[in-house]
């Protein structure tokens, strides 16, 4: 029998997982329940990152079945739900580095002047109700996701990036081949048109001044 | 005494002339690297006048920290669309069909 492990040393490392006895109670074993068991949580990762729901979708698609075909370079020595969200990260790599190669600099701030000509803001600055709950928390976040759609893509990307998934400016930068000037400048804009969209759809929907 | 005094007065002359949008250039920076003494300087002049200013850099800061304080508590509230799901499973199903010889359950 080859183990969905792969190489001798992996399989007696899970020897425990994937004996035959214990293969009905273990789904990883089972390709098929990989949709069941991180469906939600892939799907979750990926839509995170990339924002689209649809791409989302082909992106875990594309995971699992790269995962599938690779069956055999799963070496057991991480869980399942790592060894995939690994796979998956690479996609989203792939996924922005295309993005990035065909991604113009950008619809919505070209048409979006927050300063006049004279360097000052054009609107006043106003406040921000800070989610305390955690239920203004999530609401926080999801409204953020929705301004962060209507953002040109180049711009969301970076800000995703550094700020939902944490990367360094440095690995930014190198994974989409741009400058870490470029990086600043588009965080910069970025951080600009979110506040004000944030400010816009305020929670609680009432208007802020 | 006379150079210290020009910087002085470069310094304050920054802090004057400098618009609000590079001000959240360097408060967008500041939360990337440390900014130099010469753009802090005229940054924190800039603020003590400036409103709007001051808002956008505490508020740009706030946002980050919210999010750092969200994701643990919101990582399962995406739920695959069921359609997505079938679809998915489908395709599933059958690459797991070719690559069957090689899966767990070849033991069973």
């Amino acid at each position: 029998m080859v183990g969905c492990h792969g190489g001798f040393a992996a399989v007696q490392r899970v020897a425990d997982d994937c004996s035959p006895a214990s293969q009905q109670k273990v789904p990883d074993c089972d390709p098929t329940s990989w949709l069941d068991d991180h469906g939600d949580a892939l799907y979750t990762f990926a839509i995170r990152r990339v924002g689209s729901t649809e791409v989302a979708e082909d992106l875990v698609q594309e995971a699992l079945l790269s995962a599938l075909r690779s069956l055999n370079a799963y070496q057991g020595a991480s869980s399942v739900r790592t060894w995939l969200i690994s796979i998956l990260r690479n996609r989203i790599v792939d996924y922005f580095r295309l993005q990035g190669r065909r991604g113009s600099i950008d619809g919505t701030l070209d048409t979006y002047a927050p300063f006049k000509r004279n360097g000052s803001w054009r609107r006043p600055v106003g406040r921000l109700p800070g989610p305390h709950t955690r239920l203004e928390r999530v609401e926080f976040l999801e409204l953020l996701n929705r301004c962060l759609g209507s953002l040109s893509t180049p711009l969301a990307q970076v800000f995703r990036m550094r700020e939902l998934d944490q990367l360094e400016g440095t690995e930014i930068a190198d994974l989409l081949c741009i400058s870490p000037e470029t990086l600043r400048v588009r965080l910069h804009r970025a951080r600009i048109y979110l506040r004000d969209c944030l400010q816009k759809h305020g929670l609680g929907g009432e208007p802020t001044k | 005494v006379t150079y210290s005094r020009m910087n002085t007065l470069k310094i304050i002359g920054r802090i004057v002339s400098i618009h609000c949008s590079e001000v959240s250039r360097i408060a967008s920076d500041e939360l990337e690297q440390p900014v130099g003494v010469a753009d802090r300087l005229a940054l924190w002049g800039h603020l003590i006048g400036c409103r709007s200013c001051r808002r956008f850099r505490s508020q740009i800061g706030e946002i980050r920290e919210q999010i750092r304080l969200v994701p643990s508590d919101y990582e399962v509230e995406s739920r695959l669309p069921d359609a997505a799901r079938a679809r998915l499973r489908l395709a599933i199903i059958s690459v797991a069909d070719q690559a069957r010889p090689n899966s767990c359950d070849s033991g069973q």
